[in-house]
């Protein structure tokens, strides 16, 4: 019996971690900004998240895309979600600010009022 | 059933007392190493809201106007600038009001400062088109941790 039970934990193990890691590589690896004043983000309410790659490309769900496309999509989520939708930013540091500014100016245009930076706590080096 | 680990062969003897505590070790090892995320927490900069949309289209205004009842005061304009020769190593250069700033640390004093008489003060960060953006990030964080209830970064 104790063999088993020592196997099928391991496997239980196992599998609760593989599916862990699969989650966690929801993202692309992106150097973002460091910031003192980030919370954790608790929030249920509906969230498009826009990654601003180091070379100024757009990114929505992995796809690459033109500016005026990710306008595109900013609208079609609030057909869907209205007011209540949030944009999360997920940036480089290293990006060039006018893709930045281009893309805040686009979320003021279709009306998405909570635009929010996803950052990195401050760490010792 | 073996009831007695004084065997006079000894090496089984302490064979079959490690074994079952390396199985427990190993476990716990592989346990912690599992639960431990490697990839660092990603927090969330919330931003202050940002003006109605009929307030942007009447001209190229920055995206985050002031909202009403603070329009009286004086905004906080802070230029950010690359600059490749800076005696501290700074890569961008800071500007408050056109006053040239030479350091973020000034800078940091400067507005916290202002922001202890009044934390309202909105505070309106313009980065040049090529100043990387965690740069501009880094002066709307401490803006923030400052305690300021008003920063907004140009949209264009």
């Amino acid at each position: 019996m104790t063999p088993m039970i020592d196997v099928t934990f391991l496997l239980i193990i196992f599998f609760l971690v593989s599916s862990h890691l699969a989650k966690q590589e929801n993202f692309t690896k992106l150097e973002l900004p460091i910031a003192t004043a980030g919370t954790p983000d608790f929030s249920d309410r509906p969230t498009l998240t826009i990654q601003v790659l180091a070379d100024g490309e757009y990114q929505i769900s992995g796809q690459t895309m033109p500016l005026d496309q990710v306008r595109r999509s900013i609208l079609a989520r609030t057909k869907i979600d209205g007011a209540k939708l949030r944009v999360r930013i997920r940036t480089d540091r290293q990006t060039d600010y006018e893709h930045i500014g281009a893309l805040l100016k686009i979320c003021a245009i279709t009306g998405v009022t909570d635009v929010f930076f996803a950052v990195y706590e401050e760490r010792m080096q | 059933m073996r009831t007695t680990y004084s065997n006079r062969s000894s090496r089984s003897s302490i064979d079959s007392v490690m074994t079952p505590m390396i199985d427990v070790v190993f476990l716990l090892l592989v346990f912690f190493l599992a639960t431990a995320s490697f990839q660092r927490q990603e927090k969330s900069l919330t931003s202050a809201v940002a003006a109605a949309p009929d307030a942007i289209r009447q001209g190229n205004q920055p995206e985050d106007k002031p909202p009403a009842g603070l329009t009286d005061l004086s905004d906080v304009i802070v230029e950010i600038r690359r600059s490749n020769n800076k005696p501290s190593g700074e890569s961008v250069e800071y500007k408050m009001n056109g006053e040239p700033i030479e350091s973020l640390k000034t800078l940091t004093q400067r507005i916290g400062g202002i922001l202890k008489i009044r934390s309202d003060v909105p505070i309106v960060i313009h980065p040049d088109n090529n100043v990387p953006a965690g740069e501009a990030i880094r002066v709307y964080d401490m803006a923030r941790a400052n305690g300021s209830v008003a920063v907004f970064l140009v949209g264009k």
